[in-house]
């Protein structure tokens, strides 16, 4: 049996570790710009994808089957992002006789509608914000505008209906900016969407974000495998997420799971998925949205629930049932960092660049999930995500002191990073006192999080830069022979 | 040899002389003796430094003293934010701007950045073109001031 992973960096990576495990062959696929990657090194087989950029490339759903075909693979794994959540592609996949590891097409096609997903939530009796569609914005009064807004109550969001990545979205204050608000958002939706419907959605100030992991076999068995905090975000994207999520109710713990697995059995959901929910002060909580495949931030809900997800996602698409036992006790505490390669000082603007320097850190308990090596050029094509650090602990203060050893630990020089960022968010009250919400970072912390300089770091950074004793890497280029030993340590969890 | 080091958003002025040093922020001075040895590990790309001493990263520029600042967008001279690739551009030298207008898209990593017209004026050189790849902090525009 080979598997092949529709994706590059470290979620290609990640996955072909479990398919070692499980006796399960490994394909990559490569754009000519990754040839030298990680993940092409670690695979059993490689294809390139012809042409450039990512449309032609990791988004070509032909060039994937083919390359399936070409090396004998029976599954498709798709990762996060690219084409995990295409419907169509799924369908593809199935229409070749090929074993989807994802979400069933139909699941897929629901819940990445946002105002479908939303009926179905009301439907089960799950609460939504306040919301409101509009699908043709022209023809309704501003009197009218202003009704739909008053019941929904401010501030709000004005959102594109068939948006997504924060276009064709607006946040409003007060009832003399919701008409600007409204057409800019149509605009933007009709040129980046071709559809200038928009709806009105009440927006909370001070939320948190908390999300709960789900499991689905093909025999009709449903798990809701433990919950994760993910309040830390920039840019609407998370950067440190745990599980579970700490200083929650354990009844808020539990209608949480209850309505994740309510709404995964109205649309007859199977395998890995995650329901995202908003959470207020009082824990009122509110359905958000369902992503229809592995997350991101996985390895935290796999530390503390002893579980490989990945394996359990292969197992559900063969069409195995699962063994998992109902009311899963999390065991002690995760945290998730993501090191992404963007200048937190500076508006978190991506910082391509060389990998010159890199150690990881020999801490215990610490899991590293990347798909960077020495000696590499960050593509400005890609996603800034460059590695993720998991630590795990007895409590959230063992972890969260275990994370702060481990990025001290943690070498990587010649790009912008956000590691000491990262360090300075750990070390925060905000986060301590468990306070995050999901806007704080930008609001509030940015300003504030910078390492201090001193005489003594001046004397030596001054002592370094002058007595020119550097370290770099020189880049490897196409055709360089290098090998894979060292390059990749995961230390397990267990 | 004298040599200009900013660290944080602070600029300092670095005097050697054998293995003595000055050094100055323009309120603070101290002097001190090179390191002879040191655990941190620096690598250097053009101007910038990424430093890793101790337990912290820290980075910067590092460069010999040039006489002259280096120029600001204060001065019309607009600098691409990090090594990207100019995705749209919606000028021509000569074109008039207003304050705020969009003169160019430069695209990394999924994000795209708009560079706007800091202040009203008229487009004296476009320095790059549809489709170029860009270095961090290289100037894409100079624009005159109205």
């Amino acid at each position: 049996m080979k598997l092949l992973v529709a994706n590059r960096g470290e979620i290609a990576c990640r996955i072909f570790e479990t398919c070692r495990i499980m006796g399960i062959g490994t394909v990559a696929v490569y754009a000519s710009d990754d040839s030298q990657s990680l993940h092409v090194r670690l695979a059993d087989k490689s294809v390139e994808l012809p042409g450039e950029g990512i449309n032609e490339t990791y988004l070509n759903g032909t060039a994937l089957i083919e390359a399936a075909k070409k090396t004998g693979a029976t599954l498709i794994h798709p990762g996060y992002g690219f084409l995990s959540e295409n419907a169509p592609f799924a369908e593809l996949v199935q229409k070749n006789e090929l074993i989807w590891v994802g979400a069933p097409s139909e699941a897929i096609r629901k819940m990445g509608s946002k105002v479908e997903s939303k009926i179905l939530a009301e439907k089960v009796k799950v609460s939504t914000l306040p919301w409101k569609l509009i699908e043709n914005a022209a023809k309704i009064s501003e009197k009218n505008w202003k009704e739909y807004a008053h019941k929904i109550g401010y501030p709000l969001l004005v959102k594109a209906s068939g948006g997504g990545g924060g276009r064709g979205m607006r946040l409003i204050h007060k009832p003399e900016e919701l008409l600007a608000g409204i057409e800019g958002a149509s605009r933007e939706a009709q040129s980046a969407f071709k559809d200038s419907s928009v709806f009105l959605e009440r927006y909370l100030t001070h939320a948190r974000h908390i999300e709960v992991q789900i499991l689905a076999d093909k025999k009709g068995n449903f798990f809701a495998i433990g919950d994760r905090e993910c309040s830390a975000q920039r840019r609407h994207q998370k950067i440190i997420e745990e599980a579970p999520a700490p200083d929650i109710s354990e009844k808020l713990r539990k209608n949480l799971h209850q309505a994740a697995i309510k709404l995964c059995k109205e649309i007859e959901y199977e395998g890995a998925g995650t329901i995202e929910f908003l959470v207020d002060e009082k824990e009122n909580y509110y359905f958000l949205e369902m992503n229809t495949r592995l997350q991101v931030e996985h390895p935290v809900t796999e530390a503390t629930a002893n579980l490989d997800l990945v394996r359990e996602q292969i197992r559900i698409a063969l069409g195995e049932a699962l063994t998992i036992k109902p009311n899963l006790k999390p065991r002690g505490h995760a945290i998730e960092c993501r090191i992404y390669a963007e200048d937190a000082q500076n508006g978190f603007v991506p910082t391509p660049g060389p990998v010159r320097k890199l150690d990881w850190p020999t801490t215990r308990n610490t899991r590293i999930d990347t798909g960077i090596t020495e000696g590499q050029q960050l593509s400005h094509r890609y996603d800034p995500l460059v590695a993720k650090l998991t630590t795990w602990g007895n409590s959230r203060e063992e972890a969260r002191f275990q994370m702060l050893e481990a990025l001290s630990q943690t070498t990587l020089l010649g790009f912008t990073h956000n590691i000491s960022f990262l360090k300075e968010l750990l070390q925060s009250q905000d986060f301590i006192d468990c306070k995050l919400t999901t806007g704080l970072i930008e609001a509030k912390l940015v300003h504030q999080l910078k390492p201090v300089v001193d005489e003594k770091i001046l004397k030596e950074l001054v002592s370094l830069l002058l007595t020119g004793h550097e370290q770099s890497t020189p880049l490897r280029h196409e055709g360089t022979a290098t090998s894979v030993q060292n390059l990749f340590s995961t230390i397990s969890l267990s | 040899m004298k040599y200009q080091l900013t660290l944080n958003n602070i600029n300092y002025l670095v005097e050697q002389n054998g293995t003595e040093v000055k050094l100055s922020d323009g309120k603070k001075n101290f002097a001190f003796e090179i390191l002879p040895s040191s655990s941190g590990q620096v690598v250097r790309e053009g101007n910038f430094f990424y430093a890793k001493i101790g337990e912290n990263h820290w980075e910067g520029t590092f460069q010999k003293e040039t006489h002259g600042a280096k120029k600001e967008i204060s001065d019309g001279v607009i600098r691409s934010p990090f090594p990207g690739k100019v995705t749209k551009v919606h000028i021509t030298q000569k074109t008039r701007v207003d304050k705020d207008t969009v003169l160019l898209v430069v695209e990394a990593m999924k994000m795209e950045y708009e560079i706007v017209a800091p202040f009203d004026g008229v487009i004296e050189k476009l320095l790059v073109k549809l489709g170029d790849q860009t270095k961090k902090d290289q100037v894409l525009v100079e624009i005159k001031k109205n």
